[in-house]
C-alpha cells in the first residue's frame, strides 16, 4: 500500500512537470529520489527536457523579437523612402510651376509698364478704362506672389535629402510650415500662432519643417472632430535659457503620464487602427536629436498635450535674408541671360534691357559658345536645369574661362530637382535666385553684385 | 599513476593511454563542475589530449550548460574521444541526452559494459 502511495505521488509529480511543459512553463522540475529506478530516470529526463525546451523557446522568442525589429526597421525605411519620393515629386511640380510663373511675372511687369506709359498719353476719361486693366494686372501680380510663396514653401518642405545644417531662424521655418499645414488643421481646430523672434540655430529647413508639420498634424488629430470652433492648436516660438523653443499645444485629451516615455518610440500609437503609423513622433524625435536639441511633452494649460522642442543657439551669424533688399538706383550692367525657355529669355531680356545690356542664350551650349569668345560680363543669370547642357556645365565653363566671374554667377531656378543639381548646390553654395522672382528683386540683386568689385583674375 | 579529483569526480590516468573519470554517487553536473572536470582531465593526462572514459553510472543529473560546455571547442581541445559508461536508467537517460542532443566534434559513444568501453578507447586510431 505504501509502495502504491509512493508510486502515485511520484507519478503525480511527473505529471505536474508534463502539464507545466504543456503550458510552456519550463521552470517546474520533478523531484529525483536517488533511487536509480525507472521513475527517477523519467524525472531526470523530464527535468533535462524542460531545461532544453526552456532554452530553445527563449532563443526562438529572441529570434522572433529580432525578426519583428527588422520588419519594423524595414517598414520605417519604406516609409522614409515614400516621404523622399513625395518630396521629389513635390519639388518637380514646383519646378514646373515656377518656370511659367517667371514668364507670367515678367509679362505682367511689361503690361504694367505699358499701362503706365499709355496712361500719360490718354485723356482723363480714357484713363478710367485703363484703370480697370491696371487693377487686373495688380491682382494677377498678387496671384503670382501667392504662387511664389506656395512653391517656395513646397521647396522648403521637399528638401528632405539635403541634410546640411545651416544658420536659420526657427520662427521663419515655423511660419512657412504652419502655412503649409494649416489646411490640415483648420477643419478640426483654430490655428493660433504666436511667433516671437528666437536666437539663430543651426538647422536644416526641410527637416525642421517636417518637425513642425508632424507636431501640427499630431495635434490636429488629437482634438475631437466635433466642434472645430471650440478646439485650438497653438504654435509659438520663444527664447528660453538662451535656446530657441518651439511649442505646439492642443486642446485634446493630452498624453497620460505613463505613456509619455513611449510616445517617441517607433510604431507606438494611441490612434485607432489605420489612423496613424506611429512614426510621426519618432521621426520628430530623431530629427530633433540630430539637431542636438531636446523634445519634451507635458500637459498644456489648454488641457491637451504640450510639446516643447528646444534647439541650441549658435553664435550670431548673418542669416541669409529671405528676399534681397530693394534698390532704386540706376543700373547699367552687361548681363548674360541663359535659359532654355524661350519665353523667359524674351520677357526677362526685354525687362532687363531698360537698365542693362543683355546678351541672351537659349541653351547651355549657346552660352558656353558665347563665353569662349567673350566673357566681359558683369553678371551671368543662368537657369540651373536645362535640356542637354545644363547650368552646371555653364558654371564650369566660366570656371575655366573667367573664374573671377563666378562671384557674379547667379542660378535662376525653380528648384533643384535632380540629384546632380542638389549635390552641386550643396558642394558649391552658389548664388541662387529662386523662380519666380519679381523684377525689382532681380535688379536689386544685380545692383548688389556689381557694387562689389570683382577679384583680380 | 596520476590521479586527481574535483568536487564531484575523481580522475585517474589509465596505463593504456586514457583518462578514467568516475562521477560520485548522487552528484549533479553543473557548468562549473564541467569546467573543473575538463581541467582535471587535461592535468591528469600530462597536458596531452587523450581519450576519456566517463563513468556516469551513479550520476543523478546534468545541466544543459554543462552538456554544452563538454562539446565546446574549448573543451574538445583537451580530450580526443569520449566513452560514456552507463548502467542505471537514470545514467542511461543522462548519457542519451548527451549523445543525441549535442553535436560532437570528437568520437563519442555510450556503453553499458566497461570492458567494451575500454576496448573501444584503446582501439581508436592514435
Amino acid at each position: 500500500m505504501r509502495f502504491q502511495e509512493e508510486l502515485d505521488l511520484r507519478l503525480g509529480e511527473i505529471l505536474e512537470v508534463l502539464l507545466a511543459i504543456a503550458r510552456q512553463d519550463f521552470n517546474v522540475r520533478a523531484a529525483v529520489r536517488g533511487t536509480e529506478d525507472v521513475l527517477d530516470a523519467i524525472a531526470v529526463g523530464l527535468n533535462m527536457l524542460a531545461e532544453e525546451l526552456g532554452m530553445e523557446v527563449a532563443s526562438r522568442r529572441e529570434l522572433e523579437r529580432a525578426h519583428a525589429e527588422l520588419k519594423r526597421a524595414q517598414a520605417q525605411l519604406v516609409h522614409s523612402g515614400k516621404l523622399a519620393a513625395v518630396g521629389q515629386l513635390a519639388s518637380g511640380v514646383a519646378h514646373e510651376i515656377n518656370n511659367p510663373a517667371t514668364s507670367l511675372e515678367a509679362a505682367l511687369t511689361i503690361v504694367k509698364r505699358s499701362c503706365d506709359d499709355l496712361s500719360t498719353k490718354l485723356l482723363s476719361s480714357e484713363r478710367e478704362v485703363l484703370g480697370a486693366a491696371r487693377e487686373a494686372v495688380a491682382d494677377a501680380q498678387e496671384a503670382v506672389s501667392r504662387i511664389r510663396r506656395l512653391t517656395g514653401d513646397i521647396r522648403t518642405f521637399a528638401r528632405a535629402d539635403d541634410e546640411a545644417l545651416r544658420p536659420l531662424r526657427l520662427d521663419e521655418v515655423v511660419d512657412v510650415s504652419c502655412r503649409l499645414a494649416a489646411p490640415m488643421v483648420r477643419p478640426r481646430a483654430e490655428l493660433v500662432l504666436k511667433l516671437l523672434p528666437v536666437p539663430t540655430v543651426l538647422g536644416n529647413r526641410g527637416r525642421l519643417g517636417q518637425v513642425v508639420t508632424n507636431l501640427l498634424v499630431n495635434a490636429a488629430q488629437a482634438v475631437p472632430e466635433e466642434a472645430p470652433t471650440a478646439q485650438v492648436v497653438a504654435v509659438s516660438t520663444f527664447e528660453r535659457d538662451g535656446k530657441a523653443v518651439l511649442r505646439v499645444e492642443d486642446s485634446g485629451p493630452g498624453v497620460p503620464p505613463e505613456l509619455r516615455d513611449r510616445i517617441f518610440e517607433p510604431f507606438f500609437t494611441t490612434k485607432p487602427e489605420g489612423a496613424g503609423t506611429g512614426l510621426g513622433l519618432s521621426l520628430v524625435s530623431e530629427i530633433v536629436l540630430a539637431h542636438h536639441g531636446t523634445i519634451d511633452v507635458s500637459s498644456s494649460d489648454r488641457g491637451g498635450a504640450c510639446f516643447d522642442v528646444s534647439l541650441p543657439a549658435v553664435p550670431d551669424v548673418a542669416v541669409p535674408p529671405s528676399s534681397p533688399a530693394q534698390t532704386t538706383g540706376p543700373i547699367r550692367a552687361r548681363v548674360l541671360l541663359v535659359d532654355d525657355e524661350a519665353m523667359i529669355v524674351r520677357l526677362l531680356g526685354s525687362l532687363l534691357s531698360d537698365r542693362c545690356d543683355v546678351v541672351s542664350a537659349n541653351s547651355g551650349n549657346e552660352a558656353i559658345g558665347i563665353l569662349e569668345r567673350d566673357h566681359a560680363f558683369d553678371v551671368i543669370l543662368c537657369d540651373l536645369h536645362m535640356r542637354e547642357t545644363d547650368g552646371i556645365d555653364v558654371y564650369e565653363a566660366v570656371q575655366r574661362v573667367a573664374p573671377s566671374l563666378l562671384k557674379r554667377f547667379v542660378f535662376t531656378t525653380g528648384g533643384a530637382v535632380t540629384a546632380r543639381g542638389r549635390a552641386f548646390l550643396d558642394r558649391n553654395d552658389p548664388r541662387i535666385l529662386p523662380k519666380p522672382f519679381r523684377v525689382d528683386e532681380l535688379f536689386s540683386l544685380i545692383s548688389e553684385l556689381i557694387s562689389s568689385p570683382l577679384p583680380s583674375p | 599513476m596520476a590521479e586527481t579529483r574535483t568536487k564531484i569526480c575523481s580522475f585517474m590516468l589509465d596505463e593504456r593511454g586514457f583518462v578514467h573519470a568516475r562521477l560520485d554517487a548522487g552528484a549533479t553536473m553543473e557548468e562549473s563542475d564541467a569546467r573543473e572536470a575538463i581541467d582535471a582531465t587535461f592535468r591528469v593526462a600530462g597536458e596531452k589530449r587523450l581519450p576519456v572514459l566517463v563513468d556516469l553510472r551513479l550520476l543523478a543529473g546534468e545541466s544543459r550548460a554543462a552538456r554544452m560546455y563538454f562539446v565546446s571547442d574549448e573543451a574538445v581541445a583537451r580530450y580526443s574521444a569520449c566513452a560514456l559508461l552507463v548502467a542505471s536508467p537514470v545514467s542511461r537517460v543522462i548519457g542519451t541526452f548527451f549523445l543525441r542532443l549535442s553535436e560532437h566534434k570528437v568520437p563519442t559513444r555510450m556503453f553499458s559494459n566497461e570492458a567494451e568501453a575500454t576496448k573501444w578507447l584503446v582501439d581508436l586510431p592514435k
